[in-house]
């Protein structure tokens, strides 16, 4: 079944490659994008994604806090923190979230690592 | 008062740097890479000490802050960007679709280096960083300089050599460059001290 999927990062060159390996490995998905959790945040009140990549550093608010954000108001949706910024604090605080944090670069193994998360529910 | 790092220190420092830059770029589908970290004080740097041996460089800066604040800069030469560039997007990008991509492309790689890096740092120490959106610009070597020798309150510059190799090409040599001011000179020795008991 096709499932939706909101790409979250104010690189658009990292928004282009999750997509690139998301739609290699799953064609059928629906693909959308935001610049900022802001916006990830308004566009979710229109349209509800079954999958989530949420960078940390963006412009605005951290990825983190729009990330629990959504998870608060819309906890059927599968979400992982996908950053380069891997402090302990941020991985720790993805797990209270009841997410994961995937490590940046995006590359195969790394989008197939949150594509693994999202599938496992 | 002027804090200057101890060789203890900045070879902690520099090693725990090297692990996380080590991570993140061999995280780099295709891409490999190792680092032989120094230091230099800031009144002797110039082109030949920073080994800025090109003319021009795309130069990625980002801002930290939290326990620790700072100023790294992420450096390849502007041949160097160009090969980075047609390799991660690709050989169907035009002349001209790569610059148009080339900040966005280059502000994240830097991102990811840099990241990598005070993340190691952050963990090591156990403290927190914050960092800012990166801003790419190209500068010529001499500029990279005077850059450098105008920031307040810097004392040492720690630089770490980040070599790539992509697909097999010659190695695409790149800088990280930290500038280090007495705050956090300071600070860090007395992380690195308490870490060590």
């Amino acid at each position: 079944m096709s499932k939706k999927i909101l790409i979250v990062d104010d690189s658009k060159m990292s928004r282009i490659f999750i997509g690139q390996h998301v739609k290699a490995a799953h064609p059928d998905w629906v693909i959308q994008e935001a610049g900022s959790g802001e916006e990830a945040i308004a566009l979710i009140e229109n349209e509800l994604p079954d999958f989530c990549t949420m960078d940390i550093n963006m412009p605005g608010m951290l990825g983190t806090q729009a990330a629990k954000l959504i998870l608060e108001a819309h906890p059927d949706i599968r979400l992982v923190i996908f950053s380069a910024n891997v402090q302990e604090s941020y991985q720790n605080e993805a797990r209270e979230l009841g997410t994961i944090l995937v490590a940046k670069p995006v590359t195969q193994a790394s989008v197939g690592l949150a594509l693994e998360y999202f599938l496992g529910a | 008062m002027t804090e200057t790092l101890s060789q203890r220190h900045f070879e902690k420092l520099a090693k725990i740097i090297n692990r996380g830059t080590g991570r993140a770029v061999q995280g780099f589908q295709e891409i490999i890479g190792e680092s032989q970290p120094y230091w230099l004080e800031k009144n002797g740097i110039d082109v030949n000490t920073l080994q800025l041996n090109a003319g021009n460089y795309g130069v990625v800066e980002q801002e930290f802050t939290g326990l620790l604040n700072g100023k790294v800069l992420v450096l390849f030469t502007a041949e160097n960007v160009q090969c980075i560039l047609q390799k991660m997007l690709g050989d169907e990008m035009d002349a001209q679709g790569l610059n148009d991509i080339e900040s966005e492309a280059m502000g994240e790689l830097g991102n990811i280096m840099v990241n990598a890096g005070l993340s190691a740092i952050a963990d090591s120490l156990h403290v927190l960083l914050e960092s800012t959106v990166t801003c790419y610009k190209q500068y010529s070597n001499d500029t990279i300089v005077t850059l450098i020798q105008q920031e307040n309150n810097v004392e040492n510059i720690l630089v770490t050599h980040v070599n790539l190799m992509i697909s097999g090409n010659a190695l695409l040599g790149g800088k990280l460059i930290m500038l280090l001011n007495n705050e956090f000179n300071q600070e860090i020795a007395e992380k690195i001290e308490l870490s060590a008991t």
